[in-house]
């Protein structure tokens, strides 16, 4: 099969470096023997090929992995538990929260002193902060889930 | 065990141990593979400061999937991976092809002036450059994988995962653009 020279210019490359199947390399071989336009464009490749490899040269800024981690506020890694640890007391709490909020208050023997809800037991915020905030996550969110204020 | 084979698990041994715990060891993995990964991102940005935030993002991620990554070539894999990824996501968020800066011969080393033939050459880099940012990114990225870190076909293919074909006909597009648009260069 005849092919045209785009075809060919895109194969430039692969016949150079070796990378075309047998009968895709006979039709550029074809090609190039009766165009002089590929011809020159197969020179033009390797003048290409050559600036290419002369690899221009990039400075590296000196950055160490501690001051990465450091900004990025991770924390060593810990062989068992994974990114995700944090998801299971936080439920947990979460849970905890909800069953303590929809809990119906019975009424005190006659007698007995009964502590208003306002004075009623609160999950802890740093329990909360602290199980729940990963490296980059945000304790106010959390707190806004659960309906406390932000201060 | 030979000192060739020691040498060639570097990666594996210090992923391992990185896993378990050993913070020299990713300290170590940095020390070896920041430079490669800061030259990719900056060669695919032609932005000094993006590539920093993706290179140190890529080392972020790797940190944080350390317990998913099986051994030193597939953490390898993995940081060029979150790199492209990075810095595909700020391209998004730019909504711009990304450009090319005058960044790029006044961060490369031996800068300074010199005689005519140094100008010329510097000038050539500095047209490769831009050339190579016009491209579009999945011709690039090849592209630069192959003729700037070194990939053969095969460890592309692996990295970007897509087939070696593939591979071949994204760099024989990306070459044939290149030569069109260096033409001045290129010409005897």
């Amino acid at each position: 099969m005849k092919r045209d020279c785009r075809w060919v210019n895109d194969r430039l490359a692969g016949f150079r470096e070796g990378w075309l199947e047998a009968p895709e390399r006979a039709e550029v071989e074809a090609h190039l023997s009766a165009c002089e336009a590929c011809r020159r464009e197969l020179e033009a490749d390797a003048l290409l090929s050559a600036a290419l490899a002369e690899r221009p040269p990039v400075e590296v800024p000196d950055v160490s992995w501690s001051d990465v981690r450091r900004r990025a506020g991770l924390a060593d890694r810990r062989p068992i538990l994974g990114r995700l640890a944090w998801a299971v007391p936080a439920a947990l709490a979460a849970a905890m929260v909800g069953v303590w909020l929809s809990t119906p208050r019975t009424p005190a023997p006659t007698g007995t002193t009964v502590a208003a809800a306002d004075d009623a037991p609160r999950l802890n915020d740093a329990f909360l902060l602290s199980s729940s905030m990963d490296a980059a996550g945000d304790p106010h969110r959390v707190l806004l889930a659960l309906g406390e204020s932000v201060q | 065990m030979a000192a060739g084979e020691t040498v060639l698990d570097a990666d594996g041994y210090d992923v391992e141990r990185a896993r378990d715990g050993d913070p020299s060891a990713f300290d170590r993995l940095s020390s070896r593979h920041f430079a490669r990964v800061y030259r990719f991102a900056y060669r695919m940005s032609g932005d000094a400061e993006l590539a920093e935030d993706a290179a140190q993002g890529a080392f972020v991620r790797s940190y944080r999937a350390l317990g998913g990554i099986r051994d030193g070539q597939s953490f390898v894999k993995y940081l060029y991976r979150a790199a492209l990824n990075l810095l595909k996501d700020e391209a998004r968020r730019r909504s711009r092809k990304p450009e090319a800066t005058m960044d790029g011969p006044e961060r490369a080393e031996g800068g300074s002036a010199g005689p005519e033939g140094s100008l010329a050459v510097r000038e050539r880099d500095a047209a490769l450059h831009r050339a190579v940012l016009a491209l579009p990114e999945e011709f690039r990225t090849v592209l630069v994988l192959h003729h700037f870190e070194e990939m053969d076909v095969e460890e592309i293919g692996r990295v970007l995962g897509i087939p070696e074909g593939t591979v071949k006909s994204r760099l024989g597009r990306a070459r044939a653009r290149l030569r069109e648009q260096l033409r001045e260069w290129l010409v005897g």
